[in-house]
């Protein structure tokens, strides 16, 4: 009954609430657009690393490494005999796709051109698998690895492509490239500190999104540079599963079998590798900015709640006290002024809900594009809703409501019924 | 006078319920003064960075298209010792630049003996670069960018062979000790031994030195013997690979040259590099160089910060604009509700004789002494929070940067200044039009 006489009080006093109502809305609408703004720069990372730079979901390299990520042809790169350990952990029923990197450098030249590269082999068919759907053609001239038909492909970074003298024919994604000189040598130091060299065409343009890696980026597939560089080992392996519920578990159960059986690897999420620290790193900045903002909207919230609420029990004061005359209890009249709070709230959170997705499709058709510091290509601005953010920001609204009623409505009911239908 | 009597009289009786739109008006201004200081105590740390710390100068002088190829093609792209005397010319007419650096970018191969990597080099002034790790402003606001993880500056070392090794190559090199860590060193007679032998992961990690090779300018192979002053991290894994910084007559001799890749100038006042960059290309221009002049905050020299920049102003005007939605919405509502009261009120004021444009006045009046107050109340509230933040000593890490800064919020006097312009007359407006709306109402309504 004290609900139906919420709702009822709620529709009547509709026009007093109506402020407050709309403070509600704009409090849900801004900590749900940010929340979606921050689920799409995850999003946008997760794509990044996890697709483009295909880290998958986990990675596994030497156990302690000295220089994580980065190992080279050393004792710190993983051993034959260790990648095969390695790949009979992949479960294909839990694992879509592993890919072993290798890290290269040396100089690559080719007619006048000289420039140091910095860069990686990986085996193109499981790297297409960790890029797709997305970053499935990952070059914006010429062909992916996993495409590519020519005996030894090379892929350079955008800058990189330009200082050799490669660029693409024309502005479209089906470009193909034009070079100065279409042979590049790559020169290089072995495993066992040998000079080699090969000479690569140049079969594919690729931009890693950063410029600084742009501008020394070479790839090729992972048999060829370890034919170049004379070794069998890899720096490191990255795995990316069918679920990624299962990532914590699995590496879990990779660490254990690894410590049992004696071999020096270990897996982690690329969140947590050096890798991510770029990721970790953004993401907790934002995360400032979204406390800042939460808790100053908040307040102003709370502040307008807890005027309309004063003034809505003030002037309904005769009404408590008729109640309490018939046999209301005090408490009943709380929780009916608090189940009033509560169901504006939940209005406010509907129609705020309704806002913000009205609101995100409208910012998300804009693909209005900015810059994000060492990015080099910008982002598009866009808000990605999740129903989980809904809930928890209408729970917050529902409690900052009611907090902001109780003590109003408490201090009503402390005044004697006598007192309260004498005063009219 | 006599409206702005009644409106400070009424706002007093009201003051019980005018206190809650004063709250929302403090609490929304101290929200956007605090957040601008904390963007602008960043773009700090960035500008002090830009210009003293990451060569960028006031302005930057390179060869045409060097900014993109001085690094790839030294030969073509660097200044020859007569450019460098015409640069300094007309350099030297400008009073306001304090001092100028000239800087060299090589690449090359560097070899701990037993494996070799290749490295891109930046050889700079080191006074220069001691006296600006030592200036006030880059102590106060760029301190966690100039530190190194270990190792001291070039200028304290007597030699010249000296080298700065990023992270990332450091460890690719095995190299952990720098000079002034050092012991004796290790005895490297056999090659095979020192490399491969018992200890000798530990014996290379102890040993500072280094060989750099590369191709000279005359394309010969030349070759230098280093000793890693100073381990330092540019902020990300992916550039701590091959970085290397050296004393630019290190750098210059490695490479058989006088030549410089860019000339940095550096002003007292460095707010118009943009003006002054355009000024010194026509005068070099004049001269017959042909250069790229770039100020500090150029997008093609420094995109890190003007795309950092533009990030934090868009994303704190976004919530400037949302927090002002906000506490416009709370006035508009807690002022509806005041002027509903009043009704009685208004009905009497103008029963007795007031016209529209005085009661009006009266609330416009209100109107201003409530923005005014709220105005001043948030920037007082927003003094005190930022004197607790700041005191709270809290760090925190900038993306791409390799030590955490203090958590500082430091607002420009231009930005407040706006926040409480914009918020004032949000405030003043939107409170008086809501009154001036409902006042309209006839007087017989009004005193029903």
């Amino acid at each position: 009954m004290l609900f139906i006489i919420a709702c009822r009080n709620l529709v009547v006093n509709r026009r007093k609430s109506f402020a407050a109502l709309l403070s509600i809305i704009v409090a849900f609408m801004t900590l749900s657009l940010f929340e979606g703004y921050l689920h799409d720069v995850k999003e946008v990372y997760d794509g990044i690393f996890s697709k483009r730079q295909m880290l998958g979901d986990i990675i596994i390299e030497r156990k302690n490494s000295p220089n994580p990520g980065k190992a080279g042809m050393t004792t710190d790169a993983l051993s034959p005999d260790e990648q095969e350990w390695v790949a009979k952990q992949f479960d294909p029923n839990v694992v879509r796709a592993h890919n072993r990197f290798l890290n290269i450098s040396g100089i690559a030249a080719s007619g006048t051109s000289r420039a140091i590269f910095i860069g990686q082999a990986f085996d193109p068919d499981q790297g297409a698998i960790l890029r797709s759907p997305e970053y499935l053609w990952n070059t914006f001239a010429g062909n992916p690895l996993d495409k590519e038909k020519d005996p030894y492909p090379l892929q350079l970074g955008r800058e990189l492509a330009e200082v050799i003298g490669c660029v693409p024919t024309n502005p479209t994604p089906e470009a193909e490239i034009k070079c100065t000189d279409p042979i590049v040598q790559l020169q290089v130091n072995t495993e066992s500190g040998q000079a080699n060299a090969m000479d690569f065409k140049v079969t594919g343009l690729m931009s890693t999104g950063f410029g600084e890696m742009d501008a020394r980026m070479a790839v090729l597939p992972l048999a060829t540079a370890q034919m170049l560089f004379s070794t069998h080992r890899v720096s490191y392996i990255t795995v990316g599963l069918k679920t990624r519920d299962q990532v914590a578990s699995w590496i879990k159960t990779f660490n254990e079998a690894a410590a049992r059986d004696k071999i020096e690897v270990s897996a982690e999420p690329w969140q947590q590798h050096t890798f991510g620290d770029l990721f970790r790193q953004s993401i907790g900045f934002l995360m400032v900015f979204r406390n800042l903002v939460i808790s100053i909207i908040l307040v102003v919230v709370s502040i307008t709640t807890i005027n309309t609420f004063v003034k809505i029990v003030n002037e309904r004061m005769r009404e408590i006290g008729t109640m309490r005359s018939i046999g209301f209890k005090p408490y009943h009249v709380i929780v009916m002024f608090c189940t009033e709070a509560m169901l504006l709230g939940i209005t406010g959170s509907v129609i705020g809900l309704l806002a913000s997705v009205a609101a995100a499709k409208l910012c998300n058709l804009s693909h209005f594009v900015y810059n994000a510091g060492i990015m080099s290509e910008g982002f598009v601005f866009r808000i990605e809703l999740h129903v989980f953010d809904f809930m928890w920001i209408t729970g917050l609204i529902i409690i900052l409501t009611i907090v902001a009623t109780f003590l109003p409505t408490w201090r009503a009911t402390k005044v004697p019924i006598a007192v309260i239908l004498a005063e009219r | 006078m006599i409206y702005l009597k009644l409106g400070f009289r009424n706002c007093w009786r009201q003051r019980g319920r005018n206190i809650f739109v004063l709250l929302s008006v403090i609490v929304g201004t101290a929200g956007m003064i605090s957040l601008g200081g904390y963007i602008n105590r960043w773009r700090l740390t960035l500008t002090y960075d830009s210009i003293y710390l990451k060569s960028k100068g006031s302005i930057a002088i390179y060869q045409k298209d060097g900014l993109r190829m001085s690094k790839y093609d030294p030969k073509k792209y660097t200044f020859t010792a007569a450019q460098q005397a015409t640069i300094n010319s007309v350099l030297d007419t400008d009073k306001e630049i304090e001092t100028r650096g000239k800087f060299l970018y090589g690449s090359g191969l560097a070899s701990n003996g037993c494996s070799s990597y290749p490295f891109e080099i930046a050889g700079y002034d080191a006074a220069l670069d001691a006296s600006f790790r030592d200036k006030p402003e880059v102590i106060q606001w760029a301190m966690n960018l100039a530190k190194f993880n270990s190792g001291e500056r070039f200028a304290n070392f007597k030699q010249n062979n000296v080298v700065g090794v990023s992270k990332g190559l450091a460890r690719s090199l095995g190299k952990e000790t720098t000079l002034s860590g050092a012991g004796p060193a290790a005895p490297t007679g056999d090659l095979n031994e020192y490399c491969k032998g018992a200890g000798a992961k530990a014996r290379i990690a102890k040993d500072p030195n280094l060989q750099l090779i590369s191709l000279r300018m005359d394309r010969q192979l030349g070759a230098s013997d280093v000793d890693v002053a100073h381990i330092y991290s540019t902020g990300l894994s992916m550039t701590d690979d091959a970085k290397l910084t050296a004393p630019i007559t290190l750098v210059q001799d490695l490479f058989g040259t006088d030549r410089v890749s860019f000339i940095t100038a550096y002003y007292k006042d460095s707010t118009h590099a943009q003006d002054k960059a355009a000024t010194v290309q026509k005068a070099l221009h004049d001269k017959g160089v042909e250069a790229d002049v770039y100020a500090w905050d150029d997008a093609r020299s420094n995109p890190h910060f003007v795309g950092t920049m533009n990030f934090l102003y868009a994303i704190g005007f976004f919530f400037c604009v949302l927090i002002l939605s906000v506490v416009v919405l709370s006035v508009i509502n807690l002022t509806t509700m005041n002027v509903l009261e009043r009704s009685r009120e208004i009905g009497t004021l103008k029963a007795i004789g007031f016209r529209q444009n005085s009661i009006s006045a009266i609330f416009l009046s209100e109107s201003i002494i409530i923005a005014l107050t709220g105005c001043l109340g948030g920037l007082t509230l927003s003094m005190i929070g930022n004197f607790i933040v700041n005191a709270l000593k809290m760090h925190q890490i900038l993306p791409g940067a390799a030590f955490p800064a203090l958590v500082m919020i430091v607002p420009d006097l231009t930005i407040s200044f706006a926040i409480l312009s914009g918020m004032f007359l949000v405030v003043a407006l939107s409170g008086f039009l809501t009154c001036h709306d409902l006042a309209k109402r006839s007087c017989l309504k009004l005193l029903s």
